[in-house]
């Protein structure tokens, strides 16, 4: 047994050395591996043969095994829990490291903060590194490989073991067997012999004895023999299983003999291969452990070396340089002189912060500072710059440099990177301001004079490349050389963006907060001297803020503040981040699909948000992608506390939005049926709608208005490039609609109400930017004061019906028809001038408008009559009335006047004739009305042909709802509808005219009337039919009242005179109130409106009875009798006189003429109009102030 | 008959509502009007079984988000959209996935992953294998349609009814006979 342990352990000794020959050859080289290797092979094959030739051999190997397992898994358990143990040392000095660096961070100007903070941060580092390793070696390095191996040894091993047992105790079994077999043959053969020396005795015996016994004798001695033969035969028998049993065992002997082999075999490859993976894993483990050491003298190197950069006292005149600057200009003063002559300490540090500051420069840097000290305005320092830039190694510096002018190098030496010829303008100016800024650092300001000077001087770019190498021997301190030389070239190799090379970088100083990535920057930090925004130097890539010439402020929040403390750092209330969005996108994406609505990248969006605020303003968008821009801005409105529009207009505005939902719904109904007049109520509905649209908008504090103005602007700009970016405006509505109108969010309701509302609020935001223009009295609000608006009005109604040119009538019509609306509800009537004419503008006539905006009042007016033109001379002068009107009850207030209500009649008229224009496939003529201001009364006669078309239907509508409407309708006023009717559908455009004068003279007591009457119709019914159609009948009747006025409007329709219209008008008031009286309730009203457009005239009158409580309402109400009346007055134009009558309701556009053409005529006659106005107000006042109520 | 709810969900622009169109109505809609909320039935036969889908079109507009917890609740089955021809819209994919999950607090909620407007393959930025990898990493059917010249629109939803089938199944059989029966 001691030979065969002997043997066995020396196998062992062998492999462990084989073992540990692997390893080194690993480590040591080739050349060695391989004999290795061709060792281990031998002795592999040795080991077989020892442990075969050993009885215990298998024995031994398993128990090697088995030592194997239990020595891998002591190793494992060590380097467990030596992990464990580093990482909790790891985490531990990352802890403290991150606890000091909290203290210590923003401790700014102490000595080699940076040092301990890049320690710290170091520290914090290694921590990971050991986490990972530890990760890494617990995982799949070390340990999860070993204990794998070990257990799959372990298996192994255990197999083989009961194998081998199994086999062993067969052998055994074999053996005893053969014993047994052997024990047996001998007993048999025993037997054997005795019953053969048995049968020998007997056989003597009966020689001997013969006689008697012989037979007996013979007998015994025949059984003897026969015992003897079975004993032999027992004897071979057990022989031959003897042999039997000896051939069994050899052969199992051999089996086991090759059986052994197999499992010497199975379990050296077994041995082997964990060896194998032991060794890889060992490998890991020192490679990993090698790893997580290796940095940590780099690190300590690279912080003693910076340790010993240290200049004492560097930092505290850093920080003296930093004080406030409120002495500064004396301190500067004071520096500057000194500058030249200073040494020491204070010199280096301004080099150094010169050096650095030109991080850009590269080398050179180092050079310029010491010149800059020697001589301040000296060309070579200049020339050290360029040379700088050149090295920068940006061609657009190089180019700069190249160029003639010395001044064009300086600026570029000033802007680092900058582009050529902007960033010239820019250096330049950021110099100067700097100089002059109280607020510029004394450090700034040292920097920035030496290089005035040196602009000066300029000599070739070769001088200064020549300079170079000199330069940094001439700086003698040692402390900037180095530094110069250590810091290569800090950023020049960097890739920058568009807006990094705005500034002027140099390598940070002191650890501050990256602006770009908002994490802190220690090492490889830029910052810019100018603006002193600091970034990693990976940040300049993508480094989104440009740089503003003076300190950037401090990071602000943005997103998310309440809009008014946003608002109030800005004069016009609007946030720059609004602004500076909608400009980019309008500059180059307004064409881009889906602007607005895809989405933008989660990841970019968020940095340009941080962007916006860390850089405010300065941010540079030029390289970003649309979507990410608008999905900022989308970002930052959405996450306004409070919407733009504010909470409490919430459920106003969307009552609004589902009146103006179910006209359009109407609208949709019946655009299928030709029948226009409930068009036409419809679109005064939806007139109305946005005046009271412009009166809630009028309750937003001042800088929402003008963020809502401007951002609805865009808007509207947007949906005109619809068909290249498919933006509509229901589109940009559905998009906008819960960003900038919501609900106050309760949390109970939320979902529900919010999903119902949502089509609701997308409404309101798309009819903002439809009616952008409208809604917000774009262009025309600085013209006008209110009263000069009435005035101008007056004029203007004069000029409509005067001149009135062919052109796109529907247009014109529709937009007449929302500027009159709109009109009533401002409070300005120049402004709804300024409307309509911008409208008009717009859509059709460019020059009208351009000729109306030269007139001061007489623009807006002009404007309206434009559109009125376009659709009918009838609209003009109902938009003027309307103007009118609107700037009465505006003025007025609460007094409801008979002239406002005519007004009121008469604006509807056009109203509806710019419906029932829309409305109507021929809108073949475009009118278009030139209005002198003051010109129109001659001009009044003028238009009627061309208009009639588009106005006949109206007309014929008005009536005819009024007939069926309005059972109060005279039977006059029914009778002459019909004819009227027929009439108008040929002729009705002519007659818009005439509601120019009802406007005129009436049109405070025609709003209020109409008011009146409108506010009941809404009441009672919502619905847009209802409410067309009633509004339409009164309208019609009052139109039918104009129409008496008017029917000398319908005379000029007809191409009357100013002369003949004046004529008619009284003849036409009086059917009118005629007519209004056999009408009934609604006659009323008509019969004011006729005594008003005669009245029309004066526009003073229309400003002195101010008192509209129903402005809104009235207005819209008369912009609907406008068109009613204009209508009717065509009709009257054809009927004759009884067209006077009828017509009246019928030509609103002619009475709208007649208005333009009696104010013209009204020059001489306003005071009597107006006295009659104030009789019609009294009664209908009441009626009015009733509405109002219900409206409001 | 078995009624789906289907939910369609993507970003903005991806094609939600004309797949959806598509399939209900068989036409393409050219508009490009953002939406709030369609909702669409419509019966189809699926592996010869009548089935009734109720079809939820949503708003891809991030302004609508919130209201995403509100689809995903009354949703059994999800359409997940992207264009192939932005890959923006394909990113925000995963994070509507996390959103299914987390509202359905259950893993095999039935998704089909779908890279929409196939038929503009030269401005593809999508690659067909970004989208099978990241099927085959959630575990769910991949295609690619066109609602424009109706590719795979129909085998979209039936797949979709598929899949609610087969998650249904185990859906029943799981707790119900190896947890319950067992116990």
């Amino acid at each position: 047994m001691g030979d065969v342990d002997n043997g066995s352990s020396l196998g062992l000794p062998v492999s462990r050395r084989s073992q540990s020959f692997e390893n080194l050859s690993v480590e040591s080289g080739g050349s060695l591996h391989e004999r290795d290797d061709i060792q281990g092979h031998l002795r592999a094959e040795e080991v077989d043969n020892m442990l075969l030739r050993n009885d215990s051999g298998i024995e031994s190997a398993l128990s090697y095994a088995k030592a194997w397992s239990k020595y891998t898994k002591d190793v494992v358990a060590w380097v467990e829990k030596k992990l464990s143990l580093e990482v909790e040392c790891a985490k531990n000095l990352a802890k403290m490291a991150e606890t000091a660096k909290a203290v210590v961070g923003p401790q700014d100007y102490m000595p080699f903060q940076s040092i301990f903070l890049n320690a710290f941060q170091n520290d914090i580092e290694n921590n990971q590194l050991w986490q990972q390793t530890a990760a890494a070696l617990q995982s799949n390095k070390f340990v999860q490989p070993l204990l794998g191996r070990k257990n799959e040894l372990d298996r192994q091993r255990k197999d083989i073991k009961e194998l081998w047992q199994r086999e062993q105790k067969k052998m055994q079994e074999l053996e005893a067997a053969l014993r047994k077999a052997k024990s047996l043959y001998t007993q048999r053969q025993d037997e054997y012999e005795k019953a053969k020396s048995c049968t020998a005795r007997a056989e003597e015996e009966h020689l001997s004895s013969s006689g008697s016994f012989v037979k007996d004798f013979s007998k015994q001695l025949e059984k003897k023999r026969r015992l003897e033969e079975e004993a032999l035969q027992k004897a071979e028998e057990a022989n031959e299983h003897y042999k039997a049993s000896i051939a069994e065992i050899e052969e199992k002997r051999n089996d086991m003999e090759s059986f052994k082999s197999d499992v010497v075999m199975q379990l050296r490859e077994l041995i082997f291969q964990c060896d194998l993976t032991l060794k890889a894993a060992t490998v890991n483990l020192f490679q990993l452990q090698h790893a997580q050491v290796v940095s940590l003298p780099v690190n300590c190197q690279s912080l003693c070396e910076s340790a010993k950069l240290y200049d004492p006292g560097q930092q505290y005149s850093e920080f003296v340089k930093s004080l406030p600057k409120e002495g500064v200009p004396i301190e500067s003063g004071s520096f500057e002189t000194h500058s030249s002559q200073v040494d020491g300490v204070f010199n280096k540090q301004s080099t150094n912060s010169v050096h650095t500051s030109h991080g850009n420069l590269s080398q050179c840097s180092g050079d310029f500072p010491s010149q800059m000290l020697d001589d301040v305005g000296s060309p070579i320092y200049h020339r050290s710059q360029r040379i700088g830039e050149k090295r920068s190694s940006s061609s657009t510096d190089i180019q700069a440099m190249r160029g003639p002018p010395p001044f064009r190098s300086w600026s570029v030496g000033n802007q680092s990177g900058g582009m050529c010829s902007d960033s010239e303008s820019a250096g330049g100016s950021s110099e100067s301001r700097s100089m002059d800024s109280p607020s510029a650092s004394p450090g700034d300001f040292k920097r920035r004079l030496p290089r005035t000077p040196s602009t000066g001087t300029m000599s070739s770019a070769d001088d200064l490349d020549e300079r170079e190498p000199p330069s940094p021997s001439d700086c003698g301190l040692n402390d900037l050389t180095s530094e110069t030389a250590n810091s290569p070239g800090p950023f020049r190799n960097t890739s920058m963006s568009k807006a990094a090379q705005t500034h002027k970088l140099r390598k940070l100083r002191a650890p501050s907060k990256c602006r770009e990535c908002d994490s802190l920057v220690v090492f490889h930090g830029a910052e810019c001297e100018e603006c002193s925004l600091a970034c990693h130097k990976k940040c300049l890539e993508t480094l989104a803020i440009q740089c503003g010439h003076k300190k950037l402020h401090g990071r602000l929040h943005l997103f998310g503040v309440e809009f008014a403390q946003a608002a109030k750092n800005v004069p016009d209330g609007i946030p720059f981040i609004i602004k500076k969005c909608t400009s980019e996108i309008e500059s180059r994406a307004l064409n881009v699909k889906g602007i607005y609505r895809v989405n933008g990248a989660k990841s970019r969006v968020e940095k340009l948000c941080q962007a916006f605020e860390n850089g405010k303003d300065l941010v540079e968008l030029s390289e970003l992608y649309a979507h990410d821009i608008s999905n900022v801005l989308k970002l930052y409105l959405r996450q306004l506390p409070e919407p733009l529009i504010l909470f409490r207009l919430y459920n106003e505005f969307i009552g609004l939005a589902k009146e103006s939902q179910s006209v359009n719904e109407e609208l949709d109904a019946k655009q299928v049926s030709p029948k226009s007049k409930k068009r036409q109520s419809i679109c005064i509905e939806l007139n109305r709608i946005i005046i009271k649209i412009k009166d809630l908008l009028k309750q937003l504090p001042v800088p929402n208005y003008n963020t809502l103005q401007y951002l609805i602007g865009h808007l509207h700009r947007v949906t005109e490039q619809s068909d290249e970016n498919k933006m509509s405006a229901s589109n940009l509505g559905i998009i906008f609609g819960p960003t900038l109108i919501r609900p106050r969010q309760t949390d109970a309701t939320v979902s529900l109400s919010s999903l119902v509302d949502y089509p609701y609020q997308a409404r309101i935001v798309e009819l903002l930017i439809t009616y952008y223009e409208k809604i917000f009295d774009v262009s025309l609000q600085p013209l006008l004061s209110t009263s000069q608006s009435e005035e101008a009005a007056i004029t203007v109604r004069v000029a409509l019906s005067g001149e009135r040119e062919p052109q796109q009538q529907r247009k014109s019509f529709v937009a007449v028809k929302e500027g009159i609306l709109i009109a009533p509800s401002e409070n300005r009537a120049s402004e709804t001038a300024v409307l309509f004419l911008e409208s008009h503008n717009s859509k059709n006539t460019k020059e009208q408008v351009d000729t109306s905006a030269t007139e001061r009042a007489s623009l807006p007016f002009g404007g309206k009559q434009e559109g009125s033109g376009k659709s009918s001379a009838l609209t003009e002068s109902t938009a003027a009335s309307v103007l009118d009107i609107i700037s009465a009850p505006k003025e007025t207030g609460d007094a409801v006047s008979p002239a406002s209500e005519k007004d009121n009649d008469s604006f509807v008229s056009p109203g509806e004739d710019g419906c029932k224009i829309n409305l109507l496939p021929a809108k073949p003529n475009r009118q278009i009305n030139k209005v002198p201001l003051r010109v129109p009364r001659t001009k009044l006669a003028i238009r009627p042909v061309s208009l009639p078309v588009d106005r006949i239907l109206p007309p014929c509508v008005l009536n005819e709802r009024n007939t069926k409407n309005a059972g109060a309708v005279s039977p006059e006023n029914l009778g002459k509808s019909p004819t009227i009717e027929e009439v108008s559908e040929v002729k009705a455009l002519s007659a818009v005219s005439t509601c120019c004068r009802l406007s005129c003279c009436d049109t405070q007591m025609l709003r209020k009337t109409w008011d009146k009457q409108y506010k009941q119709y809404d009441i009672t019914a919502r619905t847009a039919m209802i409410v067309t159609n009633v509004p339409q009948e009164n309208r019609t009747l009052e139109s039918g009242t104009a129409g008496a006025l008017s029917s000398s409007c319908s005379m000029g329709n007809n191409s009357a005179n100013a002369s003949l219209h004046v004529k008619p008008y009284p003849l036409s008031v009086r059917s009118g109130r005629t007519a209004a009286e056999g009408s009934g309730p609604d006659a009323k009203p008509v019969a004011t409106f006729r005594v008003s457009r005669t009245l029309q005239p004066p526009p003073g009158t229309f400003y002195k009875p101010p008192s509209n409580k129903s402005k809104q309402n009235e207005e819209s109400s008369t912009t609907k009798a406008c068109a009613s009346t204009s209508a009717s007055l065509e009709l009257h134009q054809d009927n004759t006189v009884k067209l006077a009558r009828s017509s009246v309701p019928l030509s609103g556009d002619p009475g709208q003429n007649t208005d333009e053409q009696k104010t013209s005529s009204e020059d001489a006659h306003p005071t009597d109009l107006k006295p009659t106005y104030q009789r019609l107000r009294p009664k209908r006042i009441q009626e009015l102030e009733h509405r109002e109520a219900h409206f409001v | 008959m078995r009624e789906y709810k289907v939910v369609v969900l993507g970003s903005g622009g991806v094609g939600k509502s004309a797949l959806t169109v598509q399939f209900v109505t068989g036409t393409f809609i050219e508009k490009y009007d953002p939406t709030i909320e369609d909702f669409y039935r419509k019966e189809i036969e699926v592996d010869a079984s009548p089935s009734v889908l109720e079809i939820l079109d949503t708003a891809g507009t991030e302004q609508f988000a919130s209201m995403r917890d509100l689809y995903i609740k009354n949703g059994q089955g999800f359409i997940l959209v992207y264009s192939l021809v932005n890959q923006q819209s394909f990113q925000d994919i995963r994070p509507m996935r996390d959103q299914i999950i987390r509202v359905k607090r259950y893993e095999k909620v039935p998704v089909i992953l779908v890279g929409n407007k196939v038929d503009l393959e030269s401005e593809r930025e999508v690659s067909s294998n970004e989208g099978r990898a990241l099927a085959e990493e959630w575990g769910c059917p991949f295609m690619e349609t066109s609602a424009k010249s109706k590719t795979m629109v129909d085998e979209l939803f039936a797949e979709i009814v598929r899949q609610m089938n087969y998650a249904a199944q185990p859906d029943k059989d799981d707790p119900c006979c190896s947890a319950c029966n067992i116990q």
